[in-house]
């Protein structure tokens, strides 16, 4: 039974249709990365699957125990959070929040959850920090612990080395593989090809134009992602 | 924050109208007039604190009541509408920014008006005791001076020019 | 000095000036409370807004003759508050012209309808103390000591327990609601709170100055301090402590309780900045 089903979804955003006939399953373990032009309809995608947005047409099925509140999300920083007086430890803690109930206050067992997301993800030296003045891969890391806050099952991540030297974005591309070996599903926005091909094990291309969904081996060798890794220079 | 507003003011006008209309007005009874150590002494407070002092006092006035006072403030003559030549003598209390007034009747004796009386409008000081006064069945909170005191008076506006 | 503590001891044997301490300080809290989340979501400008419109609703309340007026203006501040803040993070561009229009509407209409009823005979009067506060903050019956009291307490009853979900719809409404919390509701929640502080702060410091009550402890603070947490109690610390110095100066001085207690702010205001430069702080 598939954790996450998109069925026929039609994508589109301020009237205009944007993709149709969206279809695929994520099962538990897969890593998903999901490719194409920019106004595709990734972002719109995104908001599908997490139910921030409804999509035109189609539905968005989450099976095999998988709720609403159960998926973890990586989005893409905004300019006000940059400047935010927070400390790491108040943001890791706050992905929790989906798990709190009725209570009002975090429970220990959260706090304790917290920590070791946040040790592994490496951040747990930077605990009492201001996350205004943390750099912009240790910013990135102490997101995805709050994201890890939120689920045990599935993350989604939104282009989530933007803006990252090459080398910091190797390493959240490895730590985000580790991820996916320790058992998580991700499902994930790119424009990284090159590491969509290393990690991915299926690939979702939207465009306007054309769509292909299935494993990552199959991409490299169709149509349309011979064709889009070679405008992006790469061989295929 | 309007009611005050309205209960000073309107009070003023108020009093005159209702004294115009009835026909009986009894004199304040009289405490005792020999002079007595001050016992509220708003002059030295500030003109937020004076302001807010004496709304209490008007509104308030049980525990007030035979107790003397030195108020200042603007002096405020008010014609009875419907006899000519009497007057009621109100003393205006207001803070600095004018927005808020509130005023008490004050009486002296043995004096006419105008002549011994200060100009209109001028600042003056007060010393007395208060009492309440009759007004056709509404008592309200007086002042019964003793001692009048001009601190500076309004510049009379010349006539136009014809 | 000696003088001083005197003449304040004797202040303080008065009522009124007891139940303006008490009022003032806990609306300065709530306020400053607010502040600190408004701050951040960048809508500093509803705390102006909303006190227009409340003006707008007294200028109401006076053409309908209402003596206790609370009973009009506090549900229409409400109702606009939560208009603005319907849509949460994506009101921004539409929320700035819609602050605007309401806040200019609110306060010609008021004004309008304040001059058209005759109920006052002092009508500038009357307009300068809502807009400015003046006194009222130290003519307070007991009834509305209790009152402003209790709104107060429900106030930080309600943003402590919240805290953690107020935390997650300022820090970040979109990975909120994507783990499931329902931000249009704390959205709300925060739109009913702005507006019953702000109904309070037109008492103490009239409509024009509230927003300062709102902005001002949050902005000083994040001069100095970076995390959550410190910023609320700083604020909140703050807050208290410009309020009774503002009071306590204009009882003593004679000047206007409200606008007192704004210098008050901006003087805390350029000490923190200053301070924040001395500490080399980050400023983005």
């Amino acid at each position: 039974m598939p954790q996450l089903i998109c069925d026929r979804l039609t994508l589109g955003y301020e009237g205009r249709i944007v993709s149709t006939g969206v279809s695929f399953e994520v099962d538990a373990g897969d890593y998903v990365c999901i490719l194409g032009e920019n106004g595709s309809g990734k972002s719109t995608l995104i908001k599908a699957i997490l139910n921030l947005k409804v999509p035109m047409a189609g539905k968005v099925i989450l099976g095999e125990g998988l709720s609403r509140a159960g998926i973890g999300y990586l989005p893409q920083q905004t300019a006000a959070q940059r400047d935010f007086p927070a400390s790491v430890w108040e943001i890791v803690i706050s992905g929790s929040l989906n798990r709190i109930g009725r209570r009002p206050f975090f429970s220990h067992a959260q706090r304790k959850q917290a920590q070791e997301n946040m040790r592994r993800l490496q951040v747990d030296s930077l605990a009492r920090r201001c996350f205004a003045e943390l750099s912009g891969g240790q910013q990135h890391r102490v997101l995805l612990a709050r994201a890890l806050g939120a689920t045990d099952r599935m993350l989604v991540l939104d282009e989530p080395a933007s803006g990252l030297d090459p080398q910091i974005t190797d390493e959240m591309y490895s730590l985000i593989k580790d991820l996916n070996r320790s058992g998580l599903s991700i499902i994930m926005v790119s424009h990284d090809t090159q590491a969509a091909l290393r990690d991915a094990s299926h690939i979702l291309h939207l465009g306007n134009t054309s769509l292909f969904w299935g494993t990552a081996r199959d991409y490299e060798r169709s149509d349309i992602g011979r064709a889009y890794l070679s405008r992006k220079g790469m061989e295929a | 924050m309007r009611r005050h507003r309205v209960l000073s003011l309107a009070g003023l006008l108020f009093l005159a109208a209702v004294l115009a209309s009835c026909s009986v007005r009894e004199a304040p009874t009289a405490a005792s007039l020999t002079p007595v150590a001050i016992q509220m002494d708003l002059s030295r407070l500030s003109d937020t604190m004076a302001y807010a002092r004496m709304f209490e006092i008007v509104h308030d006035p049980g525990e007030y009541l035979g107790k003397t006072a030195r108020i200042q403030g603007t002096y405020v003559p008010v014609p009875d509408p419907a006899r000519e030549g009497l007057y009621y003598h109100f003393l205006l209390v207001a803070d600095i920014t004018g927005c808020c007034e509130i005023g008490i009747e004050f009486f002296l004796d043995g004096r006419r008006y105008p002549e011994d009386y200060p100009p209109e409008y001028a600042r003056i000081e007060l010393e007395g005791v208060f009492d309440m006064a009759t007004v056709s069945g509404n008592r309200h909170i007086c002042l019964k001076a003793e001692k009048i005191r001009v601190i500076w008076k309004a510049e009379p506006v010349p006539p136009p020019v014809p | 000095m000696n003088g001083i503590f005197g003449t304040l001891s004797h202040y303080f044997t008065f009522p009124f000036v007891r139940y303006a301490l008490i009022v003032g300080v806990l609306v300065a809290l709530c306020a400053s409370l607010l502040g600190v989340v408004l701050v951040l979501k960048r809508y500093s400008h509803i705390g102006d807004g909303l006190a227009h419109v409340a003006f707008g609703a007294m200028g109401v309340a006076t053409a309908l003759r209402l003596t206790n007026q609370t009973v009009l203006v506090l549900p229409l501040t409400m109702a606009s508050a939560v208009v603005l803040l319907w849509n949460g993070q994506h009101t921004k561009i539409k929320g700035d012209a819609a602050i605007a229009m309401m806040s200019v509407s609110a306060m010609a209409i008021g004004y309008l309808l304040i001059n058209l009823s005759p109920a006052s005979s002092n009508i500038s009067g009357d307009v300068c103390t809502t807009l400015f506060g003046s006194t009222s903050i130290l003519t307070l019956t007991p009834t509305k000591v209790w009152l402003s009291v209790g709104l107060s307490l429900l106030v930080v009853a309600v943003f402590v327990l919240f805290y953690n979900r107020i935390f997650a719809i300022t820090f970040d409404e979109s990975f909120a609601a994507a783990t499931g919390l329902n931000t249009r509701f704390y959205n709300m929640l925060v739109a009913m709170i702005v507006a019953t502080v702000v109904v309070l702060a037109m008492d103490l410091v009239g409509s024009l100055l509230t927003s300062a009550l709102i902005i001002f402890p949050a902005l000083s603070i994040m001069r100095v301090l970076r995390s959550f947490k410190a910023v609320v109690v700083a604020s909140v610390v703050l807050s208290v402590f410009c309020a009774a110095l503002g009071i306590t100066l204009s009882i003593l001085l004679g000047t206007p309780v409200g606008a007192t207690i704004v210098v008050v702010y901006i003087a805390s205001f350029i000490l923190f900045s200053l301070g924040g430069l001395a500490l080399g702080r980050r400023r983005a």
